[in-house]
């Protein structure tokens, strides 16, 4: 199974890519790994932020793409950025996206996180990678 | 080469059998361009629409493979089929809709693009390119030049699947192509000669570099060393083979040191940002974009406060940067900075910049304005 981990926070996306199951996976297309929305996007800027993420999700056979829940409420909830990221995705995905709200990814790394052998050290990536895992049979 | 008005009596006769077996097609143009076929264009009476007839020779009874490969796509910037059948064991057709502005060639003579519209022409190049390289499809096209590419309504759409092969499904290699020499990349020549998914890029880099300006000769003699031109002549000139032969190794060495493309060509107004990303896109194999969505992501992020440039008769403008628009008037050798809000009609000279080459007023105008 290969599965995208979409981290949205404020106009920009961190991807990961992961392909394989929980307890062995590995990383593609390491070097795609950010796409931004400029603050006022265009038509424009949104036809090639779909065009980018359309062709990564066609050539790398991506069957999940799994995002971060959007904050509704507290500190940094409501911002455009990711409200903005969040429709792009759903509206042109043509893989089935799913959200994983970090409650589960807590929950996840407490039953053991020693299965996350390639969590990268960066972490805007790092919440990436967790997101794909959830998506990891 | 410029498309014949038809006369039905003057077609070659696979183009004639072909109209007899498309009763609802109305030909009007007949185009033999094409390296190993024609193409009739005409009006689809049922399809109420242009269409595009390609009648192509193949090996006898070999599997027809450029409409099938079209057949099995399903993307807005490659070629759609309507139909397709065989006419003897060598030639078969098939149909496809028509490009009302023909291949990118002409469109790139007929008009002056601005950096928005050749930023979106790339864009959708590569987003084709990314439904070919798609694992369950698996092919590489090989032979993308602005020949093989049509523009419909400032849309571009990936054509000529005729060099089109599978890539191996363990390596991701494919066979090397040897089609327009110009538009090989490196890893194609030598022994060892091999094509994947980035020399694909590749080629789509240096249709980005022709999008923005860049200049690639078709005459081939323009490549080549004052040296290697007296080489050149020393060849008896009666025996093509050698001719060929000689110029082709040249232009090889030229592609392998990375000296084919003049980048001084681009015009100095492309941010060199956006030129980085071209450069890189067509440097030695690995060292380049590896897929299709680098590529295009590396595009999104250069997008971003790219200034709005377009090449006019009487010289560069850049419209709506700070709400104004300039105009960079060419008189002789000589530019002069004009402005205007961008919402009013006309120009006014700018004399807070000094008129002189145009490199020289552009750098003062990048400092005053804050272009990238």
């Amino acid at each position: 199974m290969i599965v995208t981990g979409v981290f949205l926070k404020a106009n920009q996306s961190r991807i990961i890519t992961l392909s394989g199951s929980r307890t062995s996976h590995e990383l593609l297309a390491e070097k795609f790994n950010k796409l931004a929305l400029p603050k006022n996007p265009t038509q424009g800027d949104v036809e090639v932020f779909v065009q980018a993420f359309k062709a990564h999700c066609m050539s790398n056979g991506i069957d999940k793409v799994v995002i971060n829940r959007r904050a509704t409420n507290g500190q940094g909830a409501g911002g455009a950025g990711t409200f903005l990221l969040e429709g792009v995705l759903l509206a042109t995905s043509q893989v089935p996206v799913e959200f994983v709200h970090p409650a589960t990814i807590r929950a996840t790394d407490r039953r053991g996180s020693g299965a996350k052998t390639k969590r990268p050290s960066t972490v805007d990536l790092g919440k990436a990678y967790d997101l794909a895992f959830e998506g990891l049979h | 080469m410029r498309p014949k008005t038809l006369i039905i009596e003057d077609l070659p006769e696979e183009a004639k059998k072909a109209l007899d077996q498309f009763p609802e097609f109305e030909a009007l143009e007949f185009n033999e361009s094409g390296a190993n076929g024609y193409v009739l264009l005409g009006h689809h009476r049922v399809l109420k629409r242009r269409v595009a007839l390609k009648v192509y020779f193949h090996e006898d009874n070999a599997i027809d493979q450029e409409p099938a490969i079209l057949a099995r796509l399903s993307h807005e910037n490659v070629l759609k089929v309507y139909d397709a059948r065989k006419l003897e064991n060598d030639c078969s057709f098939y149909m496809t809709p028509a490009a009302d502005e023909g291949d990118l060639a002409k469109f790139l003579d007929k008009y002056y693009l601005s950096t928005s519209l050749s930023h979106s022409l790339l864009c959708q190049l590569l987003s084709g390119l990314s439904a070919l390289h798609d694992p369950t499809i698996g092919i590489v096209h090989r032979d993308l030049k602005p020949e093989n590419l049509l523009v419909h309504d400032d849309k571009l759409v990936i054509a000529d699947f005729g060099s089109a092969r599978m890539v191996d499904s363990a390596t991701g290699l494919a066979p090397a192509s040897k089609h327009s020499i110009l538009f090989r990349p490196p890893e194609s020549f030598g022994h060892e000669a091999f094509f994947d998914r980035s020399s694909d890029v590749y080629q789509a880099g240096i249709i980005g570099y022709m999008l923005f300006g860049g200049r690639l000769s078709n005459d081939l003699l323009k490549y080549l060393t004052k040296r290697e031109l007296r080489e050149f002549r020393a060849i008896n000139q009666n025996d093509d083979f050698a001719t060929s032969q000689y110029i082709d190794r040249c232009i090889e060495r030229r592609i392998l040191n990375q000296r084919l493309l003049d980048w001084s060509s681009i015009p100095c107004f492309v941010s060199p940002p956006l030129k980085r990303v071209l450069r890189k896109a067509v440097r030695s194999h690995g060292d380049r974009y590896a897929s299709i969505s680098e590529f295009l992501a590396e595009l999104a992020r250069v997008r971003n406060g790219l200034p709005e440039w377009i090449q006019t008769s009487v010289g560069p403008k850049l419209e709506n940067w700070n709400r104004n628009d300039y105009l960079l008037e060419e008189t002789g050798d000589i530019f002069t900075v004009k402005k205007k809000r961008h919402t009013s009609k006309n120009f006014r000279v700018d004399k807070s910049f000094t008129p002189g080459a145009l490199e020289d007023v552009f750098k003062q105008l990048r400092t005053a304005a804050g272009l990238p």
